[in-house]
């Protein structure tokens, strides 16, 4: 059983997620096809890498595998190309297996905490009272994530607007924000003064190497947990961050550390105690590893509407929580009618 | 696909030769063994060796009626349920018991071996040699390092401990016979917990000034982080400790600490489960881990792997009378089979004998900590131990 080839194709846009992506695809001897989503700026890289270290081998040994793309530490670009691969490598081998993804990682069926996130900063609160109303007719989610505006006052008026709305279906509801990447001393004012009318869960920040004692501060400064690791693209980027005691609540992206090195930083993050939040992907597939991430919390959400790019995945919301389907591998389908998969077929 | 039902079985089993460390320099010949079965409604049985399997009857209700593929899940439900009592003893026993069986069951209902259910590219180990050998002449010891090093093993540890200037001697033999497979044998001490941080050093360094060491296990007790770092700090070796642990969780103040520069991981670290996830947290911080020994070197197939594993304890006294297995060793490391799950199976009727006709011998498992650990050394007593001693009893 072995990898014979890889491709590419097509060109999609996801709510939430930077640029283009496109279909990857791994093919092998057995007549089936690993698939994954993989960002357009990085195509020819991965389909180089593959070519270069996946052709040959078996599909199955996805965590062998993965060690052999690793490239230069702090590539952002070969990261993503090499998890674009490990996620592919991860769906052939559950398909190859006849199961979905979670049951070849060793999970039972997927009843995962989920938190939807409002893509970007929002233009109004009026556009902020109409998504989350739109998200919570799908179902009553527990946990909210606004990404901040800079300004303390509408940014706390906005949260309890998401806590007004989601608390019509569910009580009580976590409240979260995306703080991105601001000046720390200014971060750490803006949030205080936001909690003294918000009582938020967590905070997340874009942070990466170089930043780990101002979110140190940050961890000293305010009352909810710092969220952090959403950017890191190694495992062992998580180091200093454990070590150094910077984040309260580590952050994983399939789509930067591929399933295996998410596998691998969330058993670290559970030595430390620490629970881990899956950032949101296209297809929701991040969700087939809730059940084996011995301290997961919740997964995100930006989509939950599914309104939109001819991917879906193989996920559905019950009761608040995000229920995995039972389709082989990851469980993506890619829809042949949507303008997405018409742009494909002319490429 | 559900499990259905489980049940176990005991025995005692005389080895080859005995084994021994400084805590027991006599040593013993007589292990107690378990082997427990897990059922599933499809006939297919997994299996997991060695542990407190009496455990289970109080564990096994939450895994009935479930799906063992998903063992993960599993492991994490048994886990929450004994957070209350702590995950040690006959619950930590337990726990690893089962869910070494679920992944055997897991890989043989893929009709795969375990090792590549795991993600490992291919069946193979490295493996260093470990004799257990306080008990053996240094013509014996010598016999045990050469045959490992006949199959190309060029790395050895040595129970070293009560008497320091005959264990330089003693490292002189196993280097001298490990030489046939390496240049520059690579060469280990255990000390079995029986120092203190500061016997630790002042030994270590003693042996340092003779001898390049890879790594010193158990320098001091398992838990003192402090004393460890200690050790790390003052000395050349690698500071190697672990195996008497019971999880991850027992792992984070050694590596949050620094106080270890190789972690020793095994089966009875909460299973494989537990196993890889304290391998995970060690990859993350840049440490090794080594695999501690087992029954026909079934915990290979998790070491094959982890990225960052460095070599596994290879023991070889002969624990797999009723064993039925084609795991080998060569070229200096052990190549597992292709068979579904751990490549094992029992040899009922071998296990039968075993139990209708107990094998006596010598010394009781696990044997006590000697007098003076931690405090100071207990020379040997004529006859303690078949090798010439430079310490004598007033």
């Amino acid at each position: 059983m072995k990898i014979t080839g890889a491709a590419a194709a097509g060109s999609m846009a996801f709510p939430g997620q930077a640029g283009l992506w496109c279909r990857l695809e791994l093919t092998c001897d057995e007549g089936l096809a690993g698939e994954s989503l993989c960002p357009v700026r990085v195509r020819d890289q991965a389909l180089t890498l593959a070519n270069d270290r996946l052709v040959d081998w078996d599909p199955r040994a996805a965590s062998a595998l993965w060690d052999r793309l690793a490239g230069n530490a702090g590539d952002d670009s070969a990261a993503a190309a090499r998890a674009s691969l490990d996620l592919a490598c991860w769906d052939l081998a559950a398909k190859l297996r006849g199961e979905p993804l979670w049951k070849t990682l060793g999970g039972s069926r997927p009843h995962a905490m989920v938190h939807v996130a409002m893509p970007g900063v929002p233009e109004s609160d009026d556009a902020v009272r109409r998504w989350f109303g739109n998200v919570a007719e799908v179902t009553a989610f527990r946990a909210g994530c606004l990404a901040l505006s800079g300004m303390p006052a509408t940014d706390a008026r906005r949260l309890a607007l998401i806590r007004d709305t989601l608390e019509k279906q569910v009580k009580p509801v976590d409240l979260a924000v995306d703080a991105g990447r601001s000046w720390p001393d200014e971060r750490i004012r803006r949030i205080r003064e936001i909690e003294r009318s918000v009582d938020l869960s967590w905070v997340k920040v874009a942070a990466g190497p170089g930043d780990e004692l101002a979110c140190r501060r940050l961890v000293d400064s305010i009352r909810a947990a710092v969220c952090v690791g959403g950017e890191l693209t190694a495992e062992r980027d998580f180091m200093i961050w454990l070590h150094q005691r910077a984040a309260n609540l580590i952050e994983l992206d399939i789509h930067r550390l591929g399933f295996t090195g998410t596998l691998r930083a969330a058993d670290a993050a559970f030595g430390f105690e620490l629970p881990v939040v899956l950032a949101p992907a296209p297809g929701h597939v991040q969700v087939h590893l809730a059940p084996v991430l011995p301290s997961f919390m919740s997964a995100g959400i930006v989509d939950p509407a599914a309104e939109n790019t001819g991917v879906f995945g193989d996920l559905r919301f019950v009761s608040g929580r995000g229920v995995m389907g039972d389709r082989p591998g990851a469980g993506l389908v890619f829809d042949r009618n949507s303008p997405a998969a018409a742009k494909e077929r002319s490429a | 696909m559900r499990i259905t039902g489980y049940r176990y079985e005991t025995y005692r089993m005389k080895l080859d030769r005995p084994i021994a460390d400084c805590n027991l320099p006599e040593g013993l010949d007589l292990l107690p063994g378990s082997v427990l079965f897990i059922e599933t409604d499809e006939g297919v049985e997994g299996i997991s060796l060695g542990f407190g399997v009496e455990g289970v009857s109080a564990l096994f209700h939450l895994i009935e009626g479930e799906d063992p593929r998903e063992v993960a899940s599993l492991w994490a439900k048994v886990n929450d349920y004994i957070h209350k009592l702590g995950n040690e003893g006959a619950a930590n026993g337990a726990l690893s018991a089962l869910d070494i069986a679920l992944w055997d069951l897991k890989a043989k209902l893929a009709e795969e071996p375990l090792w590549r259910t795991l993600g490992a590219a291919e069946g193979r180990v490295k493996a260093y040699a470990s004799g257990l050998d306080y008990c053996l002449s240094d013509d014996e010891l010598f016999a045990f390092y050469r045959r490992m090093a006949e199959r190309g093993i060029g790395g050895g540890k040595l129970k070293v401990g009560l008497d320091i200037e005959a264990d330089m001697r003693r490292l002189d033999v196993m280097r001298e016979a490990l030489s046939i497979a390496s240049d520059r044998p690579q060469l280990m001490i255990d000390s079995n917990e029986y120092w203190s941080p500061k016997q630790a050093v002042r030994f270590i360094r003693r042996i340092e000034e003779e001898f390049d060491l890879a790594w010193a296990e158990e320098p001091a007790r398992r838990w003192d982080y402090a004393g460890l770092r200690l050790v790390s700090e003052q000395v050349g070796a690698a500071v190697a400790t672990g195996e008497n642990l019971n999880s991850v969780a027992d792992f984070y103040p050694l590596i949050a600490n620094q106080a270890v520069d190789v972690l020793n991981v095994a089966a009875g670290h909460s299973g494989i489960t537990g196993c890889r996830q304290i391998a995970h947290l060690a990859q993350v911080y840049g440490l090794p881990v080594s695999m501690m020994n087992c029954q026909a070197e079934f915990m290979a197939h998790l070491a094959a792997a982890l990225p960052n594993h460095v070599g596994m304890e290879v023991v070889d006294p002969g624990r797999e009378q009723c064993l039925r297995f084609d795991s080998y060793i060569e070229d200096g490391h052990i190549i597992l089979s292709d068979k579904p799950g751990l490549g094992i199976e029992i040899d009922e009727k071998a296990l039968a004998d075993l139990q209708a006709n107990p094998p006596t011998g010598r010394g009781q498992f696990p044997f006590a900590r000697r007098e003076g650990a931690g405090r100071y050394i207990l020379p040997l007593r004529p006859g303690e131990v078949p090798w010439e001693t430079s310490s004598r009893e007033p």
